[in-house]
């Protein structure tokens, strides 16, 4: 379904190459990383 | 330029609900960021009403205490979660890939994922109301010792902000992963327009800031059920540390709220002044100097809750310290439009009123950055008057301005001036005269959040409430205006404007489904 919305048999993708793609892991696992960490620290601050 | 569209085989537009349901189009899922945040506009718009009816005269008429302080807290809540936050990621979604040459977000599908939270969490948080105790009643700011007694309504609010919250994390993420790695060749960052790097600061804030809500009312979750005591004093705990750690997170919150619509102002006064943004450079400065000032300022908020005298110093000092690049800016606009061959178009109107609303509300947080003065100030009406007039008139004003301005963009059509021009004049007329006469009375000593008060305020009372009903009316002037715009109306040309910036005014209006499916270039 998802698939079919972003058109048909020559799938317009977002991205452009893999070069863009490996640029978007890699600004997406250094953000996730980053929220996770501060979110487990504004609790775990207060357990030490 | 180029002017570069999709072949037409791409542009078959999904029919039906399964089109809203499943799209991954930053166009779509921008509509449904812009209507949910309009609806949720008029719901909190409606529980102000009840506040402002209370509030007409001293004494209790209309509702019960308990739920009057509910109307203040929800109204808040979905005003800033539900209304001022999505809206502008609404904008973020339509205008950022058109403006930086992308053919969509860089996650389509997280993106899909971070509107379809929403609706589910402002329900839960209307139903709330409904549950026995009811809902919170603590304020926005949901303080302990209070929130660790309310009933079910308030694990219920706590679950909204985690999802509202989740949303906004995944939402920033996409902008960033989008703005960093999508960019058309040739657009540099120091090229980008100036909404799209006021966003790109303001996803950095709200990653650094919402995880620390989220443990916040994590921290309220576990006091509340789990046998902790972080916040409880029974336990050991400290009710001030929730509000450090709220106000770590809310300080950088409303800047969350202002640095976009400083964006779009920064978009709408240079094409109807007919000169280039001035001061592009310190634009970009000013606006990453007031994020980082906006994380070491927070305890302005508690001023008096009772800190060393270093410590109000020099959160006093800092605080000033943020009114520097909030001048910047301010000034930045005034020598856009100075000479220039000025037009008053309705988003140019609304422009010019939030250079000159903000700033009055600028100014009075200046007052109230004092710290003796603010022991005078805190926790008054004086508050209320300061942050509509940078909330309203900064934040809500500026959405108007983008919609208006993009509106012909989306839909293709010219909206209607004349009605256009009612609703700026009402809306503006009715602001101040609901707000600027709570200036007077939290000078004068009426506290916030109360359903009753002495005598004496009645008067600015009164007329606070006959603003507020000619503001909150006057909002249905913009649906029209939008039903009208998207029904039919004057065709819009590409440009819409006299030669405005910007790659989305290179693609027909409205534009095609899928844009930019061949990158332009940007010279
Ligand atoms: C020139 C910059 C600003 C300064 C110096 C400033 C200063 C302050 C101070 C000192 C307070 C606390 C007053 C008290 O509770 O006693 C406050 C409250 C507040 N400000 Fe500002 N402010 C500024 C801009 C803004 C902006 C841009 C926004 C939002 C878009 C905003 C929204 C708020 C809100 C919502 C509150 C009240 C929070 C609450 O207690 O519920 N302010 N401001
Ligand atoms: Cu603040």
């Amino acid at each position: 379904m998802l698939l079919r919305q972003r058109c048909g048999e020559s799938l317009m993708t977002a991205v452009a190459n893999d070069a863009q793609k490996a640029g978007i892991r890699k600004t997406v696992t250094i953000l996730v990383v980053f929220v996770v960490a501060v979110f487990t620290w504004s609790i775990v601050k207060y357990l030490l | 330029m180029t002017t570069t569209v999709a072949d037409h085989h791409h542009d078959e537009v999904p029919k039906g609900i399964t089109r809203w349901l499943f799209t991954t189009n930053h166009k779509d899922i921008g509509t449904l960021y812009l209507w949910f945040s309009f609806i949720m506009f008029l719901v909190g718009g409606a529980m102000s009403l009840v506040i402002r009816a209370e509030l007409f005269q001293p004494g209790l008429q209309v509702v019960d205490p308990h739920f009057f302080n509910q109307m203040t807290t929800v109204h808040a809540l979905i005003m800033v979660f539900g209304a001022v936050m999505p809206g502008f990621v609404g904008f973020a979604n339509w205008m950022i890939p058109m403006m930086i040459g992308a053919p969509d977000m860089a996650l389509p599908r997280l993106n899909n994922w971070s509107f379809w939270l929403l609706p589910p969490a402002a329900l839960l948080l209307v139903i709330s109301l409904f549950v026995p105790g009811g809902g919170p009643a603590s304020g926005w700011t949901l303080y302990p010792p209070l929130t660790i007694q309310g009933g079910m309504g308030m694990d219920f609010t706590i679950f909204t902000v985690h999802i509202l919250g989740m949303s906004s994390i995944l939402g920033s993420i996409n902008i960033i992963a989008t703005i960093l790695n999508m960019r058309a060749p040739g657009m540099t960052l120091m090229k980008m327009p100036l909404f799209v790097w006021t966003w790109l600061i303001t996803a950095f804030l709200l990653l650094a800031a919402i995880p620390v809500l989220a443990g916040a009312v994590t921290m309220l979750l576990t006091d509340r059920h789990f046998g902790t005591a972080f916040f409880d004093p029974a336990g050991g705990g400290d009710p001030a540390l929730f509000q450090h750690i709220f106000w770590f997170f809310g300080h950088p919150e409303v800047y969350i709220l202002i640095l976009p619509a400083f964006g779009v102002i920064s978009q709408v006064i240079p094409t109807f002044s007919r000169k280039p943004l001035f001061g592009y450079t310190s634009m970009v400065f000013a606006s990453a100097a007031i994020a980082f000032l906006s994380f070491i300022v927070w305890a302005h908020h508690m001023y008096t809750v009772g800190m060393p005298l270093s410590g109000e110093l020099f959160f006093m000092y800092a605080t000033m310290l943020i009114a520097i690049p909030t001048g910047v800016k301010i000034f930045n606009w005034l020598a856009t439009m100075w000479r220039g061959s000025l037009t008053f178009e309705t988003p140019m109107l609304f422009a010019v009123s939030v250079v000159c609303l903000f700033t009055m509300g600028g100014l009075t947080g200046l007052m109230m950055s004092i710290t003796p003065a603010d022991f005078q100030y805190h926790d008054t009406y004086y508050i209320v008057a300061h942050f509509h007039y940078t909330i309203f008139a900064g934040s809500v004003l500026s959405m108007f301005a983008g919609i208006y301005y993009w509106l012909p963009k989306w839909t293709g059509h010219m909206y209607d001036e004349t009605l256009g021009k009612w609703h700026f004049w009402l809306t503006v007329i009715g602001f101040n005269v609901t707000f600027f006469p709570q200036h007077f009375l939290g000078l004068a000593g009426m506290p916030r959040r109360i359903p009753d008060y002495a005598l004496q305020f009645t008067e600015f009372n009164q007329i606070s409430t006959i603003g507020s009903l000619v503001m909150g009316f006057a909002q249905l002037i913009l649906l029209v205006v939008v039903v009208k715009a998207i029904r039919g109306g004057k065709k819009a040309s590409a440009e819409v404007w006299e030669n405005p910036e910007g790659l989305e005014w290179s693609l027909p209006s409205p534009p095609p489904y899928h844009t930019f499916a061949t990158a332009p270039e940007v010279r």
